[in-house]
């Protein structure tokens, strides 16, 4: 059984919510990240698909970072990053053969490969690498493992280490009406969307009638679907005691692209923003060649930092493509934005009411989103 | 109990009833759309995301 996927999960969660809340009383504090690890083993064995898969990239990974970062003090740091990427570039690549299959690809690969990479990434070389309990928790904690939002090492620890002190009446009534509201996001909204709006006209026509509706519906049903399973993730947590990062606020009142992924799937945008876009924009800024250009560093390092981040759902035309478009977005504001900094005045709108402006800004992205959401999703058919 | 803490009782209590309705009605057996696959009120989530 996968996450968020039958009933059961739902009476599992209670009961995960239960448990740490009835030891809270009997236990120390510092003892609930083994009650958690219980917990996650216990579903991870019982009910997940291919746990030893899970259990053997835990292990991989952490035997990795110890060696590199803790024993031979490794500096440079891209071996590593390549070495704890490995089996999810093997799957992206689809470079697999023979037994191999047998191993990859499991549920939980690529945000485990996200967390731990974070984590790699985030140790300072003097910093003992964690308890291995807590890495394991960190890496399947049970309502975030498949879906997100991304967490870091850091964040989930302190949460972690304060486990039994975060389980208040208080968290557990904003917990769950962050549940309820993922509940009705997932459940009620994306699903009616999903039944009687996104399919109403044939995927493939292409009247532009019905490819607009197409594109309209899959933009709010994404949302509903994703942003209903990040509550769900956030809420359960919350009344087990772990705060996990608001992952979707309001996407659809954007008023530009860096303003877009602060509200959607905020988690990916800052992992890519702190393990991609800045690493590269510093690397670029390093080059001789470069130093002159810090505007078309900045938009290189933009334009591939979405690319990357559209081929991670695959080598794809749409997947890729959207990700280009969503790229484009970013270069074309950040260029407009530098430009109305350097002239000291708005390049497009000019004199314009700033509340007239932040309407047609809020319209326009409005409809680039859904169209790039509209290739991301594969139905668009030319 | 003052103004504010009634208005949200009443807010919470009617958005509870819409979503549990809302739940009811899109997985209920009655609700024969080829989407429902589910068969049962209480298993709603049994559908595949």
């Amino acid at each position: 059984m996968l996450p968020f996927s039958s009933f059961e999960f739902f009476i599992i969660m209670a009961l995960f919510v239960m448990i740490p809340a009835i030891l809270k009383n009997f236990m120390k504090p510092e003892h609930y990240k083994y009650v958690l690890a219980f917990l996650n083993f216990a579903f991870l064995t019982i009910w997940f698909p291919q746990p030893w898969h899970f259990f053997a990239l835990v292990v991989y990974s952490y035997f990795l970072i110890w060696l590199l970062s803790d024993k031979l003090n490794v500096q440079n740091r891209i071996y590593g990053v390549l070495l704890l990427l490995l089996p999810m570039l093997l799957v992206k690549f689809d470079i697999r053969g023979g037994d191999m299959n047998k191993w990859l690809p499991f549920a939980g690969l690529s945000y485990a490969s996200f967390r731990f990479m974070g984590y790699y990434m985030d140790k300072a070389p003097e910093e003992k690498i964690v308890n291995v309990a807590s890495y394991f928790n960190f890496l399947s904690f049970t309502p975030t493992m498949l879906i997100g939002p991304i967490d870091r090492m850091n964040r989930f620890k302190a949460s972690e280490d304060n486990g039994f002190a975060a389980i208040t009446t208080d968290n557990f009534i904003a917990g769950w009406n962050a549940f309820v509201k993922g509940l009705a996001f997932k459940y009620v909204c994306a699903e009616l969307i999903d039944r009687y709006w996104l399919n109403i006209f044939p995927e493939e026509s292409t009247e532009l009638l019905h490819m607009a509706n197409t594109m309209y519906a899959y933009y709010f049903y994404l949302f509903f679907d994703f942003a209903g399973y990040s509550f769900m993730a956030l809420g359960i947590g919350k009344m087990m005691g772990i705060i996990v990062p608001v992952n979707f606020t309001n996407p659809f009142f954007a008023r530009n692209p860096p303003d877009f992924w602060k509200r959607f799937h905020i988690s990916l945008g800052d992992w890519l923003k702190d393990y991609f876009f800045t690493p590269l924009y510093l690397f670029m800024s390093r080059k001789k060649s470069m130093k002159k250009y810090p505007v078309t560093r900045q938009n290189i390092a933009l334009f591939l930092t979405f690319l990357l981040m559209g081929c991670w759902n695959g080598f794809r035309g749409n997947f890729v493509i959207s990700g280009a478009v969503l790229g484009l977005y970013s270069v074309v504001y950040n260029t407009y934005a530098i430009q109305c900094k350097k002239k000291g005045r708005d390049v497009v709108f000019g004199n314009m009411n700033p509340k007239v402006v932040t309407v047609i800004s809020i319209f326009m992205l409005f409809n680039l989103i859904a169209f790039a959401l509209y290739i991301f999703s594969g139905k668009l058919h030319i | 109990m003052n103004n504010s803490l009634l208005t949200r009782l009443v807010l919470h209590t009617v958005l509870y009833t819409v979503i549990a309705l809302s739940l009811y009605l899109l997985y209920s057996p009655l609700n024969d759309h080829p989407k429902n696959k589910a068969g049962s009120s209480t298993q709603f989530v049994y559908q595949q995301f």
